[in-house]
Order: structure tokens, then C-alpha cells, then sequence
């Protein structure tokens, strides 16, 4: 039997409803192979209800189905995505190594650079302003550094994880929780099309799944699993990002956290982490050390920005974190008009950014 | 026997006259009203009656008809009240026919003969033709009467006094008009923005949105004073014309909500519905149309206090009016049009919790990011179109509020208003518009032109700072009216970079 064929059985196995790869596994290691499942007899399989249960039985009883096999053909010639087993090259080596490894991952994109080393960012969806630019920061940074970024496409921290790697030029790999061809959150769409171009987008979970909240824990296993270590921003006390933390070591991880205001919901988790051994991140050299890398010299060519007079004013003003329009009003002394006039220079200038409620803050890239 | 006197309708803010005839005749008392009276006009009947009675006058045991003409035209209202008691008295003949004087009368009788103020007044005598001189109305219209010049007005208190002038028993006197008819519209509001402490950035867009008459949506948490701050706008405001004025009193009298001794409306109108106001009482409607919120804010404010909590089809139906400046109201009874030129300000949480950016250690947002977007998600795309400036009104702390300093005076803000008013009023004086609101994107083209600096700074903008396409005539127009304050001939580039900052929801953290 060619390989080829053994490839289609696999996928088909990894497709029946009811079977994740831990029973996927135990299918494999009982029977030999997948395409031994679809060639032994009904009472073979019978035989396997007490562990399996009957529904999944049936279930594979069915899909014995050349029907089937037309169906994953196509979808292995389709070019919206590619299949990656487990058997693959380009199968993240790191993961291969867990627990329960997906036997199938479904892929768009670049290919996954499998003798980089990569660091998973994880983080709460609902984040503040300074996790969501700390996100893109060391995002940035280790991308830079020639470090591929895993994190899980989501809201907030994930989003802004994604995008710090996509600015560096960088790879970074989407974990999803349903299938490829299913965008979520839609708000994310923006990001999805540049993952798609600049970056991969990966998931275990076959075209036309839906976001089923049961997915989400699972998925994090793969985006701790394919990393050797997992850097979290900001992690509320019940944030889904301890989930993956709780897999990293499990899997055997470095987990690393980055320290946060006490009074700040969402970083309570962070800090309970640090409490705990997790290490605590303050420069992304703390990370590079880890992997045995150097951080990028930042020899930025660009010109430095030019300020004037008033330009200067606000912006060491703000020298000491956010500041609410108002108070940078009391602090400059100038006038609104002139403010709001300034502001808008340092926004287009790039080296100031707006946060909902007016709320202003210096560009960590500036 | 017959007489005939005039009396005067009103449909929408038009008036028209309408002729009482009165036959009496032998047969069956029998007191009959014909040319589509509805119910108010039927029942004056029995106040007529009364009223001719407890004057001390003979109420005829005859046949009595009463014909209102044009008989097309359905009539409501109490005003007729007073024209078919003369029409009575005359044709009974109680009083003689009056030779070269033929005024109009209108009033309301109550059952002892006293004269009762009605509604529409002003609009009445406004519409009515230039071959009618003189009325005769209740002493409690008198004021409102006196804005329409060129008419005798003859007020009277009760049938009776009307009565024995009309026999020539006491002499008929026109009410004389006091002489200020220059008048004084520079008055005094309870409220002041020098109330307000802190909130600079607010109040300076709510400077500018005074000065261009831009819609205005405020965004903040709960307490941050955005009710407050809105109810100070009309203080303002530009200073109201007399047309202006003869508008808006001629709404309010078609609505009854004018005053007696007010006569005419002095200041903007500032409008607050509660957000579970129905469509029909918002834009006007009724069987017979009158005029809703929108019209009573004509000139004015309308302000609507959390916007996302009103019903999404009540909010739809604003979108017209802000178009048009007025609404068509078609009914049974036929179709009415209400001036309805508005400055609308609404304030909303950010999100359902309502401290989503709040810089408030005290609150923070507990809501989901889908939360979020699905609360301002309610406002229709459309609808948030319509508002040129977007403020965030942030919540102040503790020690800013008993801060001792006392904020700019409503006053000096509107001298600045007044004057950047005047400067839009002479540039649009040929193309039938008086502020930057109203520009058309046409007239943005000609009239909101940017230098090449600018230009770059506004395509700058939009690469970095996520702004969404529709934003960009409504920081041109906003950018026109921050010139106009500064007395700038052109717009420069400051005031483009300070108009962009009025356009919070346009930024991506907030879609």
C-alpha cells in the first residue's frame, strides 16, 4: 500500500465525528494503521463499543463510504488550503512531541518554518491599552529576532500579537478554533486576509467547522504545543490564556509573564503566574535568552521625527503614560484648539497613539 | 333670518378663513353645525348656547343652522365659538349689522360668557389675506396678535363687553402696541457654561458646533455631566432673529404651548424627549396633524439623551427632517408641513455598562468586546452620519469638580459664536443656506478648500489614523466653521488637524 493511499485513510479517520486524536491514536496503535480501520470487518469494529460507544461505532461504520474518500480527494487537491499529517516535513516538529498531537492540520498561507524557534503570545480578549501594545511590542520584537510568533487570531491581545509579527516582517502562525474557511471573530477579517498573504493559519479542525466554545481549550494545546514557550500579556483570573498555560506545562513549556499593575483586573492572572515560578518577562532579551538568540540591533534608518516647539511639549508630557486630554490640557497650558491641533500631528507623526475616551499615549515604537 | 361673520381655521401653521353663516328659522328648535365640523367644533353648541344665556342675551327657540364655509375643509378647534354666537346674536338681530366693518372673530366661550385664549393665533393672522383689517379676539391673545403688523386688534374679556360695543353702546377701541418693537432678544438663561468646571475639550466643540450648527453626539460615562453640558447649548447659541422668533411662536401657538404673557418665543427651544417616545409624537402626526418634538425644537436643540435606547424606527424617521429641515405629515385629513430645523445633540454610553475608556480607577468596563460593539452598534450607519462632531465627555475626578475656578461665561462663548455666524451668514448669502452644517457636497467643494499642506495632512490622516471615507466632508465642513471662528478667510491646516480629532467614532477601537 502506497503512501499515498495511507495518507487519504488518515485523513478520513481524523474526520469522523466523534474522534479526537486521543482516540485516534488508540485507533492507530490498535489497529496498525488507518486504512486498516476502513478495511476491518464490521466486527472488528463492533468489538470496540464498549470503549468507543456505539454512536461513534456506527459512526465509523458509515463513513466507510467511497463517497467520503471522493470528497477528502477533493479537498486534498483543493488550493484554497493545504493538509498537513502528521507524517508531513512541514508539520511544527515541536508539536509532534505532545500528548495527543493533531493527526491532521489544515493550512493557508506561508509554509510553517520548522528550524526557527518560535514563542507562543497569549493574552485575554478583552484587554487594556497598554496589553494590547505591549502585544505588539514583543511580538515585534522577537518576530524581528527571527522568532516565529504563535498566538490564537482572537480578540485583543492575540489580534495585536499578530500584528506586531506581520509589522516586523516577521512569520506568525493563527491557531484556529473552527475551520479555515470560517472567519472569527468577523471584526478580525482585516487581519485574516494579511495572516492568509504574510503570515499561516493553522487548524485541526476541518473546513466548515463552526467556533463551537468547546474547541477553543483544545486549540490552545496547539499554539503552547508548536512553541517552546509561552509569553502571556495579560491574563484576567478565569482568562482563557491560563488555559494555555496550563498546557505549556504540561508539555513541558517555559511559560513567561509580563508583570502588571496590581489594580488592573486583567493582569491578576499575570501576576498570580509570576507568584508561581512563571518567568517574568521585562525585555524581550529575557525571552531571546531562553532560545540562544541576540536581540535585533535596533538601527532603524528612518529619519528621527521632527517636533516643534509645541510637539515637544505634549509629548514629554505624556513621558510618564497615558494622559487624559484634559490633563494634558492642566499639564501644557495651552490652549484646546492648539492641543487638539498638536495631537493630531503626533498621531500622523506616528509617535503618539488615541485610546477610546481620549485618552493619549506615547507609541512604544517611537 | 341670516348673518354672516367670519371666523378663521387652522390646518398645519397655515391659516385659512372660514365663513359662519347663520340661518334661523320657524320649526322645530332644532341646533344644527354643517361643513365638516368634528367633534370640539359640535360641542360648542351647547357652550354657545349657554354662553348667550348667562350673558343676559336671548338664546333663539328656533331652527337654528349653522353653516361653516368652505364646507370642503374638515374644522377643529374651539375658536369658531365666539363667530357663531355673534352669527346668532345678529341674525336674532340682538346686535345690528355692522355696514363696512366685517372682522374676523375668534374665541372660545366658556359657559358664563368669558372669552377663552385659542390655539394658532399667530399663524392665523399671519396667512390671512390683506383685505382683512381687523379682529376681534380674547384678551389672552393680545400679545401673541401684536407681532402681526398692520391689523387692529380688538381684545375683550367677555361676550358681553364685546356685545354692547358692537350695539354702539361703549366705543370700539383698537389695542394699541406697546413701542418696543425692537425686541429685546438678549435675554437671561438660568444656566451657564460658566457652571461647568473642567470639560475644556467639550466645550470647545460644543463652541464650534454652536458656531457651524453641527450635530453633535457626546460619548461618556454615566455622571460625566453630558445632560448637563447639552442643556447649556442654547445659552450659545447665535442670537435669535425676529423672523426666527416669529417661526418658532407661531409653532408653539399652533401647539397651545405658548404662553400668555409671552406672546412671542425668545429664546431657542431646547427639546428633551425621553427615549421611549413614540415616532408619531416625535415628528409630528395625529388624525389632524400637529406638530411633534421636532418642530417644537425648530430653531433650536433636540436633544436625545442615550440615543441607543430609542426605538431603532423612531430614530429612522429623524433622518428626513435632518435632511430636509421640515416634515410632511400626510393623514385622512390631509397633509401638513412643519418646519422642523433642528440642531441635534445626543449623548450615549459607550457601551451597556458604560465605562468602556472611562480613565476612572473606580468603574471599569465589565463588558465583552462584543458587548461593545454591538451597543453603539444600535445607531443605524445613516443616522451617525448625520452627526459632524463626536465628543467624548470624560468623568471628571473628585478635587476637579470642587475646583474653585470658574469656567467661561455662556456670554463670551456666543460673542464668538455670534461673530463666526455672521462671517458663514454673508459667505452663503447666494446659495439660500446660513451655516456650514448645511453644506451640500457641492457647496463643500467650493467653499472648503485646502491648501496643498493641508491636503497632505488630511491623506496622512486617513493612511495612519484608521479614519473611515465618510469622515472626510465632515471634517471639512467642521474645519470650515473652526476657520470661521478664527476669522480665517481659508482653512489651514491646524484647523484640519484639530477638526480631526471631533471624529472619535470613526476610529477603528470604536467599530
Amino acid at each position: 500500500m502506497g503512501q499515498v493511499d495511507e495518507r487519504i485513510f488518515w485523513i478520513w479517520l481524523s474526520q469522523i465525528p466523534g474522534i479526537g486524536s486521543r482516540r485516534f491514536h488508540l485507533l492507530i496503535d490498535h489497529f496498525g494503521s488507518a486504512s486498516q480501520v476502513w478495511f476491518a470487518s464490521k466486527n472488528e469494529i463492533v468489538k470496540l463499543t464498549s470503549f468507543l460507544g456505539s454512536n461513534v461505532v456506527n459512526e465509523i461504520i458509515n463513513q466507510r463510504n467511497d463517497n467520503i474518500l471522493v470528497r477528502i480527494k477533493r479537498m486534498m487537491d483543493s488550493s484554497e488550503f493545504r493538509i498537513i499529517t502528521l507524517f508531513d516535513d512541514e508539520y511544527p516538529t515541536l508539536l509532534k512531541e505532545i500528548y495527543d498531537p493533531p493527526p491532521v492540520l489544515y493550512c493557508k498561507g506561508l509554509p510553517i518554518k520548522n528550524h526557527q524557534p518560535a514563542i507562543s503570545i497569549v493574552g485575554s480578549r478583552k484587554s487594556t491599552a497598554y496589553g494590547r501594545q505591549m502585544a505588539e511590542k514583543f511580538s515585534y520584537e522577537l518576530a524581528a529576532a527571527g522568532v516565529t510568533v504563535v498566538s490564537g487570531l482572537a480578540r485583543g491581545i492575540d489580534a495585536m500579537a499578530h500584528y506586531g509579527a506581520l509589522k516586523a516582517g516577521g512569520d506568525t502562525v493563527g491557531v484556529l478554533g473552527c475551520g479555515v474557511d470560517i472567519i472569527y471573530p468577523p471584526e478580525n477579517k482585516k487581519l485574516f486576509s494579511r495572516m492568509e498573504q504574510e503570515g499561516t493559519i493553522l487548524t485541526e479542525y476541518p473546513p466548515g467547522s463552526g467556533p463551537l466554545a468547546g474547541n477553543f481549550p483544545a486549540r490552545n494545546r496547539i499554539i503552547s504545543g508548536m512553541t517552546s514557550g509561552v509569553l502571556v500579556i495579560e491574563a484576567g483570573q478565569k482568562s482563557g490564556a491560563l488555559i494555555t498555560v496550563d498546557f505549556a506545562l504540561e508539555q513541558g513549556r517555559e511559560v513567561y509573564a509580563l508583570p502588571g499593575n496590581i489594580n488592573v483586573l486583567q493582569s491578576a492572572g499575570t501576576n498570580k503566574l509570576l507568584k508561581e515560578g512563571a518567568k517574568l518577562v521585562t525585555d524581550v532579551q529575557d525571552i531571546l535568552e531562553d532560545l540562544g538568540l541576540k536581540q535585533e540591533k535596533k538601527k532603524k534608518a528612518q529619519e528621527p521625527v521632527q517636533l516643534d516647539f509645541f510637539e515637544t511639549q505634549v509629548y514629554n508630557a505624556l513621558r510618564e503614560g497615558e494622559r487624559h486630554l484634559e490633563e494634558l490640557l492642566k499639564e501644557t497650558k495651552m490652549d484646546i484648539h492648539k492641543l487638539n491641533a498638536v495631537l493630531t500631528m503626533l498621531e500622523i507623526k506616528g509617535i503618539v497613539k488615541q485610546m477610546p475616551g481620549k485618552i493619549f499615549i506615547r507609541n512604544w515604537d517611537a | 333670518m341670516l348673518a354672516k361673520v367670519k371666523s378663521g381655521g387652522i390646518f398645519g401653521i397655515e391659516g385659512y378663513i372660514v365663513d359662519v353663516e347663520v340661518d334661523i328659522s320657524n320649526g322645530l328648535p332644532v341646533f344644527d353645525i354643517v361643513g365638516l365640523p368634528d367633534l370640539s367644533v359640535r360641542e360648542s353648541k351647547e357652550r354657545v348656547r349657554a354662553a348667550i344665556k348667562n350673558s343676559g342675551f336671548e338664546f333663539p327657540i328656533k331652527r337654528i343652522t349653522v353653516n361653516m364655509a368652505p364646507a370642503n375643509t374638515k374644522k377643529e378647534g374651539s375658536a369658531f365659538d365666539l363667530a357663531i354666537a355673534i352669527g346668532i346674536l345678529m341674525a336674532t338681530e340682538q346686535i345690528p349689522r355692522l355696514d363696512n366693518f366685517n372682522p374676523l372673530f375668534l374665541g372660545e366661550l366658556s359657559l358664563d360668557g368669558t372669552l377663552r385664549p385659542v390655539k394658532g393665533v399667530l399663524p392665523m393672522l399671519l396667512s390671512i389675506n390683506d383685505n382683512q383689517r381687523d379682529v376681534i379676539l380674547p384678551y389672552s391673545n393680545v400679545k401673541e396678535a401684536a407681532n402681526v403688523s398692520g391689523i387692529n386688534i380688538y381684545p375683550f374679556h367677555t361676550l358681553k363687553e364685546l356685545v354692547s360695543c358692537l350695539r354702539g353702546e361703549s366705543s370700539l377701541t383698537a389695542y394699541t402696541r406697546p413701542n418696543n418693537t425692537d425686541m429685546d432678544f438678549k435675554i437671561s438663561f438660568t444656566e451657564d457654561f460658566s457652571d461647568v468646571k473642567g470639560q475644556e475639550s467639550v466645550k470647545r466643540a460644543l463652541e464650534i458646533a454652536a458656531a457651524g450648527g453641527h450635530n453633535v453626539i457626546m460619548i461618556g460615562p454615566p455622571g460625566s455631566g453630558k445632560t448637563m453640558l447639552a442643556k447649556r447649548i442654547p445659552t450659545i447659541l447665535p442670537d435669535l432673529t425676529y423672523s426666527e422668533a416669529l417661526e418658532i411662536t407661531k409653532i408653539y401657538s399652533v401647539a397651545g404651548l405658548l404662553k400668555e404673557k409671552e406672546g412671542i418665543i425668545r429664546h431657542r427651544p431646547f427639546i428633551s424627549p425621553h427615549h421611549t417616545i413614540s415616532s408619531s409624537a416625535l415628528v409630528g402626526g395625529g388624525r389632524i396633524p400637529v406638530p411633534g418634538q421636532i418642530s417644537l425644537a425648530h430653531h433650536g436643540v433636540l436633544f436625545l439623551d442615550e440615543l441607543p435606547e430609542f426605538k431603532k424606527e423612531v430614530l429612522e424617521v429623524l433622518r428626513q427632517p435632518l435632511e430636509d429641515g421640515e416634515i410632511t405629515i400626510s393623514r385622512s385629513y390631509g397633509t401638513a408641513t412643519f418646519p422642523a430645523k433642528f440642531m441635534l445633540v445626543a449623548s450615549a454610553n459607550p457601551c451597556n455598562c458604560g465605562y468602556y475608556g472611562s480613565s476612572n480607577d473606580n468603574h471599569v468596563c465589565v463588558c465583552t468586546p462584543s458587548q461593545i460593539k454591538r451597543y453603539l452598534g444600535k445607531i443605524s450607519g445613516p443616522l451617525l452620519d448625520r452627526f459632524d462632531i463626536h465628543i467624548e465627555v470624560p468623568s471628571l475626578p473628585f478635587q476637579k469638580l470642587s475646583d474653585n475656578e470658574k469656567g467661561e461665561s455662556s456670554a463670551s462663548i456666543r460673542a464668538r459664536v455670534n461673530k463666526a455666524r455672521g462671517r458663514q451668514v454673508k459667505r452663503y448669502s447666494k446659495e439660500g443656506i446660513y451655516y456650514n452644517a448645511q453644506l451640500s457636497s457641492k457647496l463643500i467643494r467650493k467653499y472648503c478648500v485646502l491648501d496643498p499642506s493641508a491636503k497632505a495632512l488630511m491623506e496622512q490622516a486617513f493612511s495612519s489614523m484608521n479614519l473611515s471615507a465618510r469622515a472626510y466632508d465632515r471634517i471639512l465642513k467642521v474645519a470650515r466653521t473652526i476657520a470661521d471662528l478664527e476669522g480665517e478667510k481659508n482653512i489651514q491646516t491646524h484647523h484640519v488637524a484639530e477638526a480631526i480629532q471631533y471624529r472619535s467614532l470613526d476610529r477603528q477601537y470604536w467599530a
